[in-house]
């Protein structure tokens, strides 16, 4: 096989690969033509295994390398025999073409939002194209969610701090002692720190919720991918677990999959029901190490009771239910709405949906809610004014 | 003995097939890319498809040391590196003291036989002629912070002690770090690795793990089970899909019991070898096993 066609493939997939998304680096062409040179004329497979395993860094790239391989090996060592070095170019110019048609046609934005958002409780299977959008949403959102596990921590996690009471932390006291000469005077002790929390996350994407995809879209694949024990949901007419089609997946890969497998987007809302599911298919989930967050406006016409229910038995088994509502944004929002009323006994932190993106916003308001200030929020407020 | 220049794709491929472990291409040609690039080989994949399966077959077939990392949620690097003895520190120094031998006390308590090595700092200090197997098991298990640590750990192979300088490898370790895909890794710990994904293996690649493990296990037993548990595989409502820890156990599970022939009852009975979690046992409880079996027959 003649070396210089080899470099100028080994060069080229290198550079297609970059620009499908495949992230390759200078370093690993020169680690892929190092490799090929401990084999005399590799065969096809061979570089094709060779080249897969430099070049590819994740399962999901596996696809777009073999499509990608088999394309240009034929255009390079097929043309070579029949039109020499200008055939190849003209070639990898013909290609270049192919491929930057493919990647226009994938970024169009065929996003229609010119319909009214509304209440509706019936469903109508719908699959939802989800929009190129920047991963500094996961990056904010995490933030914001790392602070309020921090603050609502629910058990001890594997790392120490010093306490009253406790194990003997041998390290302090060696070091405290040693102004005493070595001689052991004062016990310092250390206990696990209570900087963990479980969170379960329940998205409302409903019609009336859509112009919101974008954003639960960020905060699902956050608490799917940088939480250890964190599960995620979502519901409109039916309850669905969206955990496995998160985990584990690139950001691209993870929202091809929810545009492509969930097909109650936009449609009615029935928050009891879903509610009601969660309480009994997958009880598992709620226990006293759980932070519940809900994400929806609580535009539910259905039945208030079923939700109330549900809500009670959700509260007497998680530790703190939190809602987030992307309607209390604006100023003079009351939660009045049916949904919205009958959880409202069962909340223990309420805020605007915005708050999620707003560290320093959110902390005040979790604190204000948990302290006994609580008169001062509008969840408080709210309560007072339903029962007058 | 094997030498690391000299080690060629047959030289591994003998490896693995003595320690019974059926590789295919891709798995032989990657770890051999990792050994001669001397890059760290991040394997992920299905849970029971023999990832962590690797690193012992490696460091027995070289004859070298396997240093285990497990990895878990809050796992710091001072747990991976180092932590001194402050135990055995106090108690030197009280001896000292009564023996009235202070002099040079301190370089003493902080020397190295007061040091408690971890995995990576004992990968570093690791003497031999090969160097070590550093299997750094379930990374995704570990915190993000972890993982930025494990980088730079990962370009230098140098760890500082501030009481006792810097130590660099005299070798490169051999690293082989797994992962179950729970989460998803950074991009610069993808960056420094070569990549290689273990799926579920085929009929024809699972029978002959089956036979060169389960060697006694007569052979129309040992295809039934393996179609059994490939069928297993296909069903959508399988949560924990069998891996082949789980038909090695269910091939070892029967032959103990010498069943002569396998039917619908007879797995019923180890179930427990397949499924993990109280949904799969009662879904599979519902799966008509002896049309399978009738099938296969056919």
């Amino acid at each position: 096989m003649n070396s210089n066609k080899l470099i100028v493939f080994v060069l080229s997939i290198a550079r297609y690969l970059r620009f499908k998304g495949v992230k390759v680096s200078p370093m690993d062409s020169v680690d892929a033509l190092r490799s090929l040179m401990f084999f005399e004329n590799p065969s096809r497979r061979l570089i094709y295994s060779v080249l897969k395993t430099i070049f590819v860094k994740r399962y999901e790239d596996y696809f777009i390398f073999d499509s990608l391989f088999q394309l240009l090996y034929n255009q390079i060592f097929n043309q070579q025999e029949e039109g020499g070095e200008e055939a190849i170019i003209q070639s990898l110019k013909a290609l270049d073409n192919i491929i930057i048609e493919q990647a226009m046609e994938s970024n169009q934005d065929n996003i229609n939002l010119g319909y009214k958002v509304m209440y509706s409780p019936y469903e109508s299977k719908s699959k939802r194209e989800l929009r190129i959008q920047e991963y500094k949403d996961v990056i904010y959102v995490r933030r914001s969610l790392r602070l309020l596990a921090k603050l609502l921590a629910t058990y001890k996690g594997l790392r120490y701090e010093s306490k009253r009471k406790g194990l003997i932390d041998m390290r302090r006291t060696y070091r405290k002692n040693l102004s005493y000469g070595g001689d052991i005077i004062t016990l310092m002790k250390k206990d696990r720190k209570l900087n963990k929390a479980k969170i379960l996350l329940i998205c409302d994407i409903s019609g009336s919720m859509d112009d919101h995809s974008e954003k639960l879209f960020a905060l699902m694949y956050c608490v799917a991918n940088k939480f250890h024990k964190g599960s995620t949901f979502c519901f409109s007419t039916r309850l669905l677990n969206v955990s496995d089609y998160l985990k584990g997946c690139t950001f691209e890969r993870a929202k091809e999959n929810l545009s492509e497998k969930i097909d109650i987007w936009k449609s009615g809302t029935r928050i009891g029901l879903a509610l009601s599911t969660l309480v009994n298919d997958y009880s598992k989930f709620l226990d006293q190490r759980t932070i519940m967050i809900i994400v929806s406006d609580g535009l539910d016409l259905g039945d208030a009771e079923i939700l109330k229910n549900s809500m009670k038995e959700i509260k007497r088994k998680v530790k703190y239910v939190v809602w987030f509502n992307p309607l209390a944004d604006e100023k003079d929002y009351r939660p009045y709405a049916i949904g919205m009323r009958a959880a409202l006994d069962y909340i223990d932190v309420f805020a605007p949906f915005s708050y999620l993106w707003n560290e320093k916003y959110l902390r005040k308001e979790i604190i204000k809610q948990l302290s006994n200030s609580k008169s001062k929020n509008i969840l408080f407020q709210a309560q007072k004014e339903l029962n007058v | 003995m094997y030498n690391l220049e000299s080690l060629s794709l047959e030289d591994l491929k003998n490896i693995f097939e003595q320690a019974k472990y059926v590789a295919d291409e891709n798995i032989l040609l990657s770890v051999f890319l990792s050994l001669k690039l001397k890059k760290p080989l991040l394997i992920e994949g299905e849970p029971g498809c023999g990832k962590t399966e690797i690193a012992k077959v490696l460091s027995s077939g070289l004859n070298t040391e396997l240093i285990r990392l497990q990895c878990y949620e809050g796992l710091t690097a001072s747990e991976t590196i180092y932590e001194w003895d402050y135990m055995r520190q106090l108690i030197e120094i009280k001896i000292k003291e009564a023996y009235k031998d202070t002099a040079n006390l301190e370089n003493y308590i902080f020397s190295e036989k007061f040091l408690l090595k971890r995995p990576l700092l004992k990968a570093i200090l690791h003497e031999g002629p090969m160097p070590p197997v550093l299997l750094i098991d379930e990374i995704d298990r570990a915190d993000e912070e972890f993982e930025g640590f494990l980088l730079e750990f990962l370009a230098e192979y140098q760890v500082t002690i501030p009481e006792l300088g810097t130590f660099k490898a005299k070798q490169e370790p051999l690293v082989i770090i797994t992962s179950n895909r729970t989460r998803e890794l950074g991009d610069g710990l993808r960056r420094r690795c070569l990549y290689l994904y273990i799926g579920y293996p085929n009929y024809e690649k699972e029978l002959k793990i089956v036979k060169l493990k389960v060697p006694q296990l007569n052979e129309k037993i040992s295809e039934q089970i393996v179609k059994i548990i490939s069928k297993i595989r296909e069903m959508d409502n399988i949560l924990k899909k069998p891996g082949i820890s789980e038909t090695l156990d269910l091939s070892r599970a029967v032959n103990v019991s010498n069943l002569k022939e396998l039917n619908s009852s007879t797995i019923l009975k180890y179930l427990g070898c397949i499924a993990k979690n109280p949904d799969d046992f009662s879904t599979l409880l519902k799966v008509d096993f002896s049309s399978l079996i009738s099938e296969q027959n056919k």
